[in-house]
């Protein structure tokens, strides 16, 4: 009877311990201001891999333009100005870039002659530019435009020499809507093909998810 | 054991296992499984569950004629940690054995038993989702609750290591707008500051005039979800590297890709994502079949044509469909919905694995025992003494 | 002028003498001949019967018709299967009975109709008054959240969704009313129009008709008006009365729906072509019509019609249950044991208040044998659902009100057996009866065929067994304590004297012993659950509402067997805990779901109060 009453007292004690350590044990994982991170993870073979150097609005699904990027070409900082900024060439000397204009752009002719100034050539006419070869931007209807010449970018300080441009200057209505394509004449040259890729692959994603 | 008991110890015995003490637990607990049923109306079930029966104590708001009263109350985990002591102590320890007694043991037991189940199952049990396209195949599992931090490293030719390093969900989620804590790993050549963690938020565009947007956007927070796997959390991060400037960044738990660190040649890939478990081994959808009740659109049947791929890469056939899980390796994978996108039809499993998967169902069974031994007991003297009093 | 009179006389004629004899509809075999009509409805093939039967409760509340009718003399009441024959055979008569039943005649005010008295009924002549309005209201109220709805909106929009059915089914028979060829010509023009003549019925019609449709030249010449006309007659008299009914088996085995006369029409204009069974079928449904002009074709057509089907469904295996669901309905079995319980409770309350005299002897052994009866038709309906059904006794609301109460009913004999006090008898027929009562008006408001399909995580006859049947031998056990303990309040308060001091004690331990029966079950019954919940979900306990209830149960059992055993309490601490075991029981079996029962658990939420009221009172 002594030794069952003894057990007992240890028994007891030993669950009161037990009951204040569980009570303690829930508090003291505290958490400091600086951390030590420990905790991984294994990677899944089968985990879909995923794309590094992403932009925000293709990180937050923010992209209302799709595009396929050229093989061989790179990607520049993107701006409210230039949604897609792209570059080529083996010193990406070469640019190639979707603009938006929501209004006040002007008409095609004024942008066209805008481009030709950039590249030091005398303005055309209405019959002329009726002339040019037509090509869609996105479903829009718009102008082919090439000028060789000396390209002074804006704002630069000085002209580059024999430079090609190459774009396409589509509007609807009061919007303007271009792709244009500067570089060393030989370099645009090689990308023409490249170009057509990439306007062909240029879409709206219709507003989903 | 009739004397009172002197001592300290003996004194806490006595209250530990006493009916008294059991009353007091199980009428709380009755108390707390009523307002956390009735409170799932507004809050959901998740935060109920957390407040009310994984807390320690609680403050429940009692409306009386529109003021409310804040009422203090014993959560459910310690409820159910303080009965298995008084079962312990009460029913187990100071209980006279003998044949009379022995189906309340067994049933005791049986409880307490099942008890630690709970406590096991709280703290091993992991639980998640398992989405797959028809032709598709996956190792992992991801929780319905739980959100990590992860880094992921990347080397010069894109390949990534074999293990990311993450941050768990209770180092960050009480890092509301205003607090921050930074992090660092002794692989990783900067540190992570986090900060503004919300539980529900959608990313928007900031105007350009806001101080506080990062890359042209900002988080803003949306009411939570009533159930929380409606929830999408996200946070901000400040990357502090050695002799460069600060770089911010939103992780939003939808984002579509990663946000990208880079240094030097390596670059590090961070984001903010449900828990990922792995599995020992592959399961493949070969097909998804749901039968409908004919002429309506009422679910009849799920099931799920399966291929398991173990690690060696051995296939085997499986089928999982409703109320017939498939266990394999101490985890199971049970059929739990479905979805029909553009895509084709994708088919939900929940995973789990449980250390205390099938304790309960043993637990039942010596339960049940246990109380038709007493209770045939019971009916029996009950039987035999209405004859007593008629005869004498 | 002379046309203008044959006309008149050929209306005329058309009027009186060629329609069938409303009498002829309640001709007891051709009403049996339909009745066991087979047809699928909500998933499953059932008997004509049946449908006419949940129709007609939806529409009218009742499963039967009250009439007055100078088109149907003699008659004061119409079976549903009767009134679902007279809406297709003579909708003429049929629309003037007072069918849909308003809960608030402000429902009815409001689409210009003029109202009667509260939960009154109205006529599909009445409401077609304000036909235009309903659709207007109905469709506007049907945006708003269900929740910000008023009692009228919802009349409303429970109107419309009626009044629209039902015009659809008085519509059934209209494909064979209509004369084709007349209506065909005044739309299409005269030479396409001779391409359909020799066309007598729909049929035909619509083989030809297909033919025009696939001709895209033909359709452009034909210009939009006749089109739309075009379209709108066969909408109107086929393809929406014809969505009302499957009553054709697919001759496909593997399909496993069964057609409407909306699909089977469309696709033989479609395609040109049809199964023959499913053509031959269809095809009988309109010669119907043409035989009950007259009395001794009528019978005929209707056997050779019903037993066509059965043919195929039987091939198909789906008569199986067919014939038992029309006996189960017609013996009404719940109702007989809703009587006995009253009498048996009405004569066994009499040998309680007049205890040990002969009367008391007589009238315990009446009770007995009225209990036992009762008991009897209680428990051979449910065995009857669970045949039909092919599963255990519980699997909706409505089964448990059936099953609770006939495990009340059975325990109260096994206490009477063995305390013969007369209480168990009183116990068991007060619950029988109350049971009994509620299950009829649960289903009256639910008024939908209460064997309906299971969704997918439910069918599984295993669980259904174990799981759903413990858990509600626990809720019966605990409605028992609980019951038998009001009786211990009536007792305390109204009776005196040395015996009951005696009886007062033995309820407590009456009492006692069911709440240790009731904990066993609802105990093993939870626990049962989450395996069940571990089997399907991947979690034993998840702190769900229904979950939580029979916890809730589960604790409160064991609250009042502790606190007895600790001396906590003695009788009337038992009785009043056991009280309130009882709304604990009411709160998990009713209250939890009354976000899906919305209405229906107002009646037991007043009875969650009295009984808490009960119990604060001792």
């Amino acid at each position: 009877m002594h030794l069952f009453i003894s057990w007992l007292q240890a028994t007891q004690s030993s669950l009161l311990s037990l009951l204040v350590l569980s009570l303690v044990l829930s508090s003291c994982d505290r958490v400091s201001e600086r951390m030590e991170i420990t905790q991984t993870r294994d990677i899944s073979t089968y985990e879909a891999k995923p794309k590094l150097h992403a932009y925000p609005q293709e990180r937050f699904g923010d992209e209302r333009l799709r595009w396929e990027t050229p093989a061989g070409w790179g990607q520049a900082e993107r701006s409210q100005m230039r949604p897609v900024n792209l570059t080529f060439g083996p010193n990406k000397e070469g640019e190639c870039y979707l603009a938006m204009l929501p209004g006040g752009a002007g008409g095609v002719l004024a942008n066209v002659n805008r481009w030709r100034k950039q590249m030091a050539q005398p303005e055309i006419t209405e019959e002329e530019l009726a002339k040019l070869p037509q090509k869609t931007l996105m479903g829009i209807p718009g102008v082919f435009v090439t000028v060789d010449g000396a390209y002074t970018n804006v704002g630069a300080p000085e002209a580059k020499p024999d430079q090609r441009l190459q774009g396409i200057v589509a509007s609807l209505g009061e919007a303007g809507l271009f792709v244009k394509m500067v570089g060393p004449k030989a370099l645009v040259e090689a990308n023409t093909a490249a170009f057509d890729e990439f306007v062909a692959s240029l879409k709206l994603r219709t507003q989903q998810q | 054991m009739s004397a009172q008991p002197t001592s300290l110890l003996g004194k806490a015995f006595a209250i530990l296992s006493s009916y008294g003490l059991a009353i007091g637990i199980l009428s709380f607990l009755l108390i707390d499984t009523f307002l956390g049923t009735i409170t799932q109306k507004d809050i959901g079930l998740l935060d109920s569950q957390r407040i009310y029966f994984d807390s320690w104590w609680l403050i429940h708001d009692v409306n009386l004629g529109g003021t409310l009263i804040p009422l203090p109350l014993p959560g459910g985990g310690l409820l159910m940690v303080i009965l298995f002591f008084n079962m312990l102590c009460g029913a187990v320890i100071r209980m006279r054995k003998g044949w009379r007694t022995i189906g309340n043991l067994i049933s005791h037991l049986a409880i307490m038993f099942m008890l630690a189940a709970g406590f096991v199952s709280f703290l091993y049990k992991t639980e998640g989702a398992m989405p797959l396209f028809e032709g598709q195949a996956s190792d992992q599992y991801q929780s319905y609750h739980e959100r990590t931090i992860e880094v992921h490293r990347y080397d010069a030719a894109g390949k990534g290591d074999d293990k990311a390093l993450i941050i768990p969900m209770k180092h960050f989620a009480d890092l509301d707008p205003g607090k921050a804590r930074t992090f660092f790993a002794k692989d990783l050549p900067f540190e992570i500051q986090v900060t503004g963690y919300q539980r529900n938020a959608n990313i928007v565009q900031a105007e350009e005039s806001e101080k506080t947007a990062i890359d042209g956007y900002r988080v803003q927070p949306v009411k939570n979800a009533k159930e929380d796997e409606g929830n999408v959390s996200a946070l901000e991060i400040t990357v502090k590297l050695k002799d460069t400037p600060e770089q911010k960044a939103i992780l939003w738990e939808r984002a579509q890709e990663p946000f990208t660190v880079k240094v030097g040649d390596i670059s590090y890939a961070i984001s903010l994502s449900r828990m990922k478990w792995k599995l020992p081994f592959a399961i493949r959808l070969n097909d998804f079949v749901r039968e409908l009740h004919p002429g309506t659109m009422k679910a009849k049947k799920f099931t799920s044509h399966v291929t398991k791929i173990s690690s060696d890469g051995k296939e085997e056939p499986k089928v999982v469909t409703m109320n017939v899980p498939v266990r394999d390796q101490g985890y199971v994978v049970y059929q739990a919905s479905f979805s029909e996108g553009s895509s084709g039809e994708q088919s939900v499993f929940t995973v789990v694995t449980n250390p205390s998967d099938q304790w309960p169902l043993w637990s039942c069974v010596a339960v049940a025992i246990g109380l038709i031994i007493t209770f045939l007991g019971h009916l029996v003297r009950f039987l035999r003494r209405p004859l007593k009093v008629k005869t004498t | 002028m002379k046309s203008f009179i044959l006309v008149l006389s050929l209306l005329a004629g058309s009027l009186f003498a060629q329609l069938p004899d409303p009498a002829l509809l309640r001709d007891k075999d051709i009403v049996a001949t339909f009745q066991s009509l087979p047809i699928q409805e909500g998933g499953r093939i059932k008997p004509l019967d049946t449908y006419a039967r949940f129709l007609l409760l939806r529409l009218h509340g009742k499963q039967s018709i009250a009439v007055e009718h100078p088109q149907l003399p003699n008659v004061t009441k119409l079976k549903a299967i009767e009134w679902l024959l007279l809406s297709w055979f003579r909708p003429d008569i049929a629309r003037d009975l007072p069918l849909f039943v308003v809960d608030n005649s402000q429902a009815v005010g409001e689409i210009g109709v003029d109202p009667k008295s509260l939960r009154d009924r109205y006529s599909w002549n009445e409401i077609v008054k304000g036909k235009e309005e309903l659709i207007k209201r109905a469709q506007s109220y049907g945006e708003l959240e269900s929740d910000q709805l008023t009692g009228v909106q919802r009349n409303v929009i429970d109107l419309a969704r009626n009044f629209f059915d039902y015009d659809a089914v008085s519509d059934f028979m209209t494909a064979a009313r209509t004369d084709w060829p007349k209506e065909i010509s005044t739309i299409l023009p005269p030479e396409l129009a001779k391409d359909m003549a020799g066309a007598s019925g729909v049929w035909d019609l619509a083989v030809k008709l297909g033919n025009l449709i696939r001709d895209q030249e033909k359709m452009t010449a034909l210009g939009e008006e006749p089109r739309a006309k075009l379209l709108e007659l066969f909408i109107n008299t086929t393809l929406r009365p014809g969505k009302t009914l499957a009553f054709i088996p697919p001759d496909d085995a593997k399909n496993d729906t069964w057609l409407q006369i909306e699909q089977t029409v469309t696709t033989l204009m479609k395609e040109g072509k049809l199964p023959e069974s499913e053509l031959r079928i269809s095809k009988a449904k309109d010669a119907l019509y043409t035989a009950s002009l007259k009395a001794e074709t009528f019978g005929v057509a209707a056997k050779a019609f019903v037993s066509d089907v059965r043919a195929a469904a039987d091939k198909r295996g789906e008569l199986k249950h067919v014939d038992r669901e029309v006996s189960y309905h017609k013996n009404d079995h719940f109702t007989y044991a809703l009587v006995w319980y009253l009498l048996g409770f009405l004569v066994a309350f009499i040998s309680l208040v007049a205890p040990k005299t002969s009367l008391a002897k007589w009238s315990a052994r009446i009770a007995w044998v009225s209990i036992l009866l009762a008991v009897g038709y209680n428990v051979w309906g449910i065995t009857q659902r669970c045949i039909i059904n092919e599963r255990p006794p519980i699997a909706t609301l409505y089964e448990t009100i059936l099953f609770i109460t006939g495990v009340v009913a059975i325990v109260g004999l096994f206490i009477e057996r063995f305390t013969r006090q007369g209480i168990g008898l009183v116990v068991a027929g007060f619950v029988g009866a109350l049971g009994m009562f509620a299950a009829n008006r649960f289903m009256a408001l639910d008024a939908r065929d209460t064997m309906p399909t299971l969704e997918a995580v439910l069918i599984t006859n295993f669980w259904l067994a174990t799981h759903v049947t413990c858990i509600n031998i626990g809720y019966a056990g605990a409605m028992l304590g609980s019951i038998t303990s009001m009786v211990y309040v009536f007792y305390r308060l109204f009776a005196r004297g040395e015996l009951v001091i005696e009886s007062r004690r033995l309820l407590t331990r009456i009492v006692y012993g069911i709440v240790c029966f009731g904990v066993l079950f609802a105990l093993v019954g939870t626990v049962l659950g989450g395996i069940w919940a571990n089997d399907s979900w991947g979690r034993f306990w998840g702190w769900d509402p229904k979950e939580n209830g029979a916890l809730m149960i589960v604790l409160m059992g064991l609250i009042i067997l502790h606190a007895r055993l600790g001396g906590y309490i003695l009788e009337i601490g038992l009785h009043a805990l056991s009280l309130l075991l009882g709304a604990v029981t009411l709160f998990s079996w009713f209250g939890v779901n009354q976000l899906g029962v919305g209405l229906h658990s107002y009646g037991f939420t007043a009875g969650i109060s009295l009984a808490l009221n009960t119990g604060y009172s001792v």
